[in-house]
């Protein structure tokens, strides 16, 4: 199908939807009971004989909020219940028969309208939502909601009037950067691997998000696939990718059963495989699950494992782009980079580089969540204005940035603003996004200790200076928690940072030393008065 | 009988070992394991030396070389769990069961896990039963939901 008829069924359609009901079912909301609440209020309508459609949509990021269930009405209107229970279906099928509330009509005693000047918004005030615009808004399973909404106009203008040359020239310009933590300017990578002038290219798109800490490739999967479809197209042609291989995390299986639909659906529509919008692009994409651990997503360990090699890193150089999967020219991106990428190229000055950045938020927070922010933004924003600080009683006295391969702030350093790379030369990165705050009722040599842990267990051992070194570390923490390790204990750490980071073979063994590093930087008084000095 | 329904499972696949994985997960869906002669079975149609599939196979945790109970209880301890509570519901749960991590209770029925993240992060603590997953959990909610698991061996026929 030709683009400008997929837009005009598209707001037939969106013109003919009133009144209609989202549950916003992520796998982070069926924990739960988002998925009993979808089927109660389904069985609900269907047996008043109601022709409303209720569905379902992807988790809009505050998590806090589940089950919420998005009501739109006739006249634009929309409305947000939140902490939804299954005894609230029937009120809440009172409240969508009313037909139209009036502006004034609340949900547990807030404002239910949306979007909402109310008071107590803190959660969404300071963010900049480009790439969760739309989620939670709109049914993953029907690519009109997208296309209504502007999905796919990006992708008709290119292969229309852009060369792939000219694309790549253009993000190349704009300077989109890598998401997946390295913030390597994607433009560039484009180019490398069309610069081999070597063929066939394959693109390949990282959404293993194994990482502790991080669920926002899911949410974006859950709650708009076909941003990323249309991300992936347009790298696609630009690349001159032969290929595309779609690696999804292999417990992801919420994120992966709507990308694997909304793949299907778009094949019918024109929208993925030969002739795309009618042209003369072919899009083959193929989806492939993991089989998990946390090396798999360093970008030369998926390969292998798509090859069907063992789940370890190769060394680099030779990078990707020359020789990647099978030795040819390859190209990995990260889910949220290639679904900047649509709105990005639509409206190049709205959003200039280094643009936003997905934060999963967790830990001694009273708002966990999903946030889209602007780079620049404080870590402090985020943990008070957002995340609506800490546990009442307790004080925040750090936070972890960048997961087991970032590392720790303390309370008085939250001033610092998130952007591409490090956020402190000890270890904190801004990395894949991931900001878990920590408060008085653990220690900081327990919160360092436990990722020490993980690195030393996910080390693939395939290097001796991870696979031993992260080792040592761990005893050595251990040692400083019994109060046995004294000063030439952390001395010896010290000395074994240094050479687990300069000499691991990958980022996973290079990055682990950031954790204990930054610990016995901005924790030292936790850390001798544990050492037994 | 597995083994001819392993052979079919496979048979969708080409053989070429970049399927190598794939063919892994297809197998374990169906056995909910993955057992060392379903690993031959895979060597010899993918033409990848047995070795090597147990190679590759044992470098992906997921993927399970040892029969698990009937339903896997995976609890999450990773920092954001930890710092909510997770090792309190572990505890918890792993008394109730009267097991330890990686132990299964004598009438198979559930096999306990520590797991390093469940990506639900903002739902802390969370745990995941039989692959249902459920968050904001405590101590009691967890136990509560072990007694929807049948904890005797199904009637043979």
């Amino acid at each position: 199908m030709i683009y400008s008829e997929l837009k005009s069924k598209a707001n037939r359609e969106a013109q003919a939807r009133f009144p209609r009901a989202l549950v916003q079912l992520g796998s982070c909301t069926r924990t739960v009971g988002a998925g009993a609440v979808l089927q109660l209020l389904q069985a609900a309508v269907a047996k008043k004989g109601l022709m409303s459609p209720v569905l379902v949509a992807g988790c809009d990021g505050a998590c806090i909020d589940a089950p919420v269930i998005i009501i739109e009405v006739a006249g634009g209107l929309t409305f947000r219940l939140t902490n939804v229970g299954p005894a609230d279906v029937n009120e809440i099928l009172g409240f969508w028969l009313a037909g139209r509330p009036d502006a004034s009509s609340t949900w547990k005693g807030d404002p239910a309208l949306w979007p909402s000047s109310g008071e107590g918004l803190g959660f969404w005030s300071r963010q900049q939502r480009r790439v969760m615009r739309d989620i939670g808004y709109i049914d993953p399973h029907r690519a009109d909601d997208y296309i209504a909404r502007g999905g796919y106009s990006t992708l008709d203008s290119v292969l229309r009037s852009m060369t792939p040359d000219q694309v790549v020239d253009e993000v190349v310009r704009l300077e989109l950067r890598g998401r997946g933590g390295a913030y390597f300017p994607a433009g560039i990578k484009w180019r490398g691997a069309r610069a081999t002038g070597r063929s066939p290219r394959y693109l390949v798109v990282n959404a293993e998000e194994g990482e502790p800490g991080i669920y926002k490739d899911r949410h974006v999967m859950e709650g708009n696939p076909f941003l990323l479809l249309e991300g992936i197209a347009i790298a696609a042609y630009a690349i001159g990718a032969e290929k595309t291989f779609l690696y999804i995390n292999g417990e992801a299986d919420e994120a992966s059963g709507r990308v694997e639909d909304a793949l299907d659906l778009a094949r019918d529509l024109g929208l993925a495989g030969d002739n795309v919008l009618g042209s003369e692009f072919n899009l083959e994409i193929e989806v492939r699950r993991g089989g998990g651990g946390y090396v798999l997503g360093e970008e030369s360990a998926l390969m292998n494992s798509i090859e069907g090699q063992r789940n370890v890193p190769r060394t680099k150089p030779p990078f990707p782009v020359e020789s990647g999967l099978w030795g040819r020219p390859t190209v990995i991106n990260n889910v949220e980079t290639l679904s900047n990428l649509p709105m990005l190229l639509a409206d190049p000055g709205a959003d200039p580089s280094p643009g936003t950045k997905l934060i999963s938020l967790s830990g001694r927070v009273q708002r966990p969540g999903l946030v889209e922010m602007p780079m620049g933004a404080t870590v402090r924003d985020i943990v008070y204005e957002i995340g609506g600080g800490p546990p009442d009683g307790y004080d925040v006295t750090g936070v972890v940035a960048g997961g087991p391969s970032g590392g720790l702030l303390n309370e008085a350093m939250l001033d610092v603003a998130i952007g591409p790379g490090m956020l402190d030369p000890e270890g904190a990165v801004l990395g894949s996004g991931g900001i878990t705050v920590f408060d008085n009722s653990i220690s900081p040599v327990e919160v360092v200790r436990r990722l020490a842990a993980y690195n030393a267990a996910e080390s693939c051992s395939k290097c001796t200076p991870c696979r031993e070194g992260t080792k040592r570390m761990l005893d050595l923490l251990g040692a400083v928690q019994r109060g046995e390790a004294g000063k030439s204990g952390l001395e010896k750490l010290a000395y074994l940072n240094d050479v687990v980071g300069f000499g691991s073979l990958c980022g996973l063994g290079q990055m682990a030393p950031g954790p204990v590093r930054s610990g016995l930087a901005h924790f030292p008084e936790a850390f001798e008065g544990a050492s037994g000095g | 009988m597995d083994r001819d329904r392993i052979k079919e499972i496979l048979g969708v696949f080409p053989r070429q070992r970049t399927h190598l994985l794939p063919a892994l997960r297809a197998v374990q869906e169906e056995l909910h394991w993955i057992p060392t002669w379903a690993l031959e079975e895979i060597g010899a149609y993918l033409r990848v030396p047995k070795s090597e599939v147990h190679g590759v196979a044992s470098s992906f945790p997921e993927l399970r070389l040892k029969e698990p109970g009937r339903f896997v209880l995976r609890v999450c301890t990773g920092l954001a769990c930890y710092l909510q509570g997770g090792a309190r519901v572990l505890e918890a749960v792993g008394k109730d069961l009267g097991i330890g991590v990686g132990e299964t209770t004598d009438d198979g029925a559930i096999t306990l896990e520590e797991a390093p993240c469940l990506f639900v992060c903002s739902m802390a603590p969370a745990m995941e039963l039989g692959g249902g997953p459920f968050g904001r959990l405590t101590p009691e909610d967890a136990v509560t939901r072990l007694q929807a698991i049948p904890r005797f061996p199904p009637p043979q026929p």
